[in-house]
């Protein structure tokens, strides 16, 4: 499986790449400008999954106190951030496009801005502790709190949206979900994105464990 | 100034358990590791400690002395085996643990700003002890067995380093913990300080066990009922002195 | 028996929380340093939106709330490593770590304690800010003192638990910012909002959405915090 399994996510991805760019049709309004969508959708959803990985890996460390859990919340955590950070970026680009605007406090993309902040914390503080143990212990508390914020910070954006609407634009009424192509299209990139998320996600924690399993070696010869 | 207090607020030392009936070990380990990575600060350590003793840790710097006394004052957790007190379990009943032990680090855990006396006072809250009174008069009578009782309205920043590690001592020792633990207690000290602290020592077995690491020796050895000498943290002899 | 366990139990932690809350405010009445520090901060920050707002901006009320809660924001800034990073610093944190005492009492005493330290900035603040950019709230003073208190509380709150995880950190004043970030928007935002609002004669209605979204927050976070903070606390 771990020989075949790049090969599957080349091709998932070539496949999604082939009909976002190629056979989904232009959108109505928008034309082909409307194509970032389908990289900003699977993207958020992304870095969504990753955060609630760091999430749920930091309660079974804190129960189990196995590092593994500890090495998934971090390989997670590191993923998501890059996710998180493709998310906004696209998804400025698609706001110029559907709304004229790159930024518009737009509930979803203030909350996707502090997760990513979330991310930004979660990984500096990571850095700032020497100690393994203590570092496991404190980020998987940071990990939860830091999840449960993220619904709350959303809440407070449609609240604050709805005192501050959105600019009324022309392009604003889209039609994106209702076309059969463009849904498959839409499933199958985030099918195939998803998939790269694994891949990657195996590949950070190998990595991590190499760079432990380099760590104690070196521990070793110093001794 | 002696201040009177009702007798039930203190308990008689009559009543409290006699420490000298040695057929119950107070402190036992089995098979106590720790662990950072691959580096082990102890390994494989099983000690008892009966009631009443003085139990020395010997060992050059680095062999595991203050791990071991930092796992069983609760502040560190071990990576596996072991460890009651009382028997009470170091992790299951943690908070029953706490109340039995009291601990003297490298550093003291008294506050500059405040004085001994706000300092004890606190310390003896945080133990459980709640009448005004009774928490005066146990710090009279600690601080006046220490014969430092005219310094305890003093803040502990305008103190000696002396004075400090005498406080500090006094602090461990006012809840009167069945298990006292001291990490390094002899370093930094002069003759004088060292013959005190024996002297300490001698008088404190009869409530309390005790528990001390040093890399002297000599102090080791005149001090201790029983000593275990660690070294890369493992257990290397244990010696019956008395 | 176990009513009078579980009285004992819920009476020790109040006692506790309240001895670490007055040995807190002792040491502080002692040195003074955040204390004057919260006073300097209140005095800049006031005069700087002063001159950059002019002294009768007609647009004040759009201002007012921002303003109020950045202030509020940087003294808590100041309060928080006073928290857990202080006792750190000192050493004296395992002087807490193995008392007899549940860790939900240390973490309440420390809250409550920056819960204080920035209402009294509150005090110096609010007040000066309103003499020197000529305005007032025009609804109920009640509403007021709830809104910015229940925000104080949840910063406190955020505050307390970012101070007790930065003590194991490097570099420990820059990492509390990134570490609060993510945690302040679900808190300060309703509250932003709802001092705008109160600015502008707002009454309980038209707040309540607001104020039930900081009621939330702090509940999910202590609920949170009352589950993990031992693992923070203890190995």
């Amino acid at each position: 499986m771990k020989k075949i399994y790049p090969t599957i996510v080349f091709l998932a991805n070539l496949a999604a790449l082939y009909m976002i760019f190629l056979w989904a049709p232009p959108e109505r309004t928008l034309g082909d400008s409307y194509r970032v969508f389908f990289i900003h959708t699977p993207s958020a959803w992304i870095s969504y999954l990753a955060f609630t990985i760091t999430f749920l890996s930091s309660i079974l460390y804190l129960k189990t106190r196995n590092f593994k859990w500890d090495l998934y919340a971090s390989s997670s955590a590191l993923l998501g951030l890059l996710f998180c950070i493709i998310t906004i970026i696209t998804g400025a680009i698609w706001a110029k496009v559907a709304w004229g605007l790159y930024w518009n406090w737009d509930p979803r993309q203030t909350t996707t801005l502090v997760l990513m902040l979330a991310y930004l914390g979660y990984i500096s503080f990571r850095m700032a502790i020497n100690d393994k143990e203590q570092r496991a212990r404190i980020s998987s508390v940071l990990g939860i709190l830091a999840f449960i914020s993220i619904p709350l910070s959303y809440l407070s954006t449609i609240i604050w949206a709805t005192i501050h609407p959105m600019p009324l634009l022309p392009t604003s009424k889209l039609q994106i979900g209702v076309e059969p192509t463009i849904l498959q299209t839409l499933l199958t990139s985030t099918f195939a994105v998803t998939l790269l998320f694994l891949w990657m996600f195996y590949i950070t924690v190998e990595m991590y464990r190499t760079i432990d399993t380099i760590e104690s070696v070196k521990m070793e010869n110093v001794k | 100034m002696r201040i009177s207090i009702k007798s039930s607020i203190i308990p008689p030392i009559s009543s409290r358990p006699d420490v000298n009936n040695v057929t119950e070990h107070l402190v036992k380990t089995s098979n106590l590791s720790k662990s950072y990575g691959d580096i082990f600060a102890i390994r494989d350590v099983s000690i008892e400690i009966n009631k009443g003793e003085i139990f020395g840790l010997m060992g050059p710097n680095g062999a595991g002395k203050s791990t071991l006394i930092r796992i069983l004052s609760t502040l560190t957790r071990s990576s596996s085996g072991n460890a009651s007190i009382s028997n009470y379990d170091l992790r299951k009943d943690q908070r029953q643990v706490k109340k039995l032990i009291g601990i003297v680090l490298h550093h003291n855990l008294l506050y500059d700003e405040l004085t001994a006396k706000e300092n004890l006072s606190y310390y003896l809250r945080l133990y459980g002890f709640r009448n005004k009174e009774a928490i005066e008069q146990i710090i009279f009578e600690k601080t006046s067995q220490f014969n430092i009782a005219d310094r305890v309205e003093d803040q502990i920043g305008t103190l000696s380093s002396g004075q400090r590690k005498r406080f500090d001592i006094i602090r461990a020792t006012i809840h009167n913990p069945k298990l006292l633990l001291l990490d390094e207690p002899f370093s930094g000290l002069d003759q004088q300080g060292i013959d005190h602290l024996k002297d300490f020592f001698n008088s404190t077995k009869k409530n309390s066990t005790i528990l001390f690491s040093t890399h002297n020796q000599q102090i080791g050895e005149e001090v201790s009922d029983r000593i275990t000498t660690l070294e890369k943290g493992r257990i290397m002899e244990t010696k019956n002195l008395r | 028996m176990e009513d009078e366990v579980s009285h004992n139990q819920v009476t020790n932690f109040f006692k506790d929380a309240w001895q670490i809350l007055l040995k807190d405010l002792r040491l502080e009445l002692r040195r003074k340093y955040e204390i004057y520090s919260i006073i300097i901060l209140a005095f800049i920050s006031n005069l700087s939106f002063g001159f950059a707002l002019g002294p009768s901006n007609p647009n004040i009320t759009d201002f007012i709330s921002g303003m109020l809660w950045v202030s509020i924001l940087f003294i808590g800034m100041l309060g928080f490593t006073t928290g857990f990073v202080r006792e750190m610093d000192r050493g004296s944190i395992e002087g807490l770590r193995v008392a007899p005492i549940s860790p939900q009492a240390i973490l309440a005493g420390k809250t409550v304690y920056i819960f204080l330290l920035m209402c009294g900035g509150a005090i110096i603040i609010i007040p000066s800010s309103m003499a020197i950019l000529n305005y007032s709230f025009h609804s109920n003073g009640f509403l007021v003192l709830l809104v910015i208190a229940l925000g104080i509380l949840n910063i406190a709150v955020i505050g307390s638990i970012v101070s007790a995880l930065a003590m194991y950190s490097q570099s420990r004043a820059l990492i509390i910012p990134a570490l609060s970030m993510p945690l302040l928007p679900g808190t300060i935002i309703p509250s932003i909002l709802a001092t705008g609002k109160l600015a502008v004669g707002a009454d309980m209605n038209s707040i309540l959405p607001e104020i039930q979204i900081n009621l939330a927050f702090l509940l999910l976070m202590i609920a949170a915090l009352w589950i993990t903070f031992e693992y923070v606390l203890y190995d």
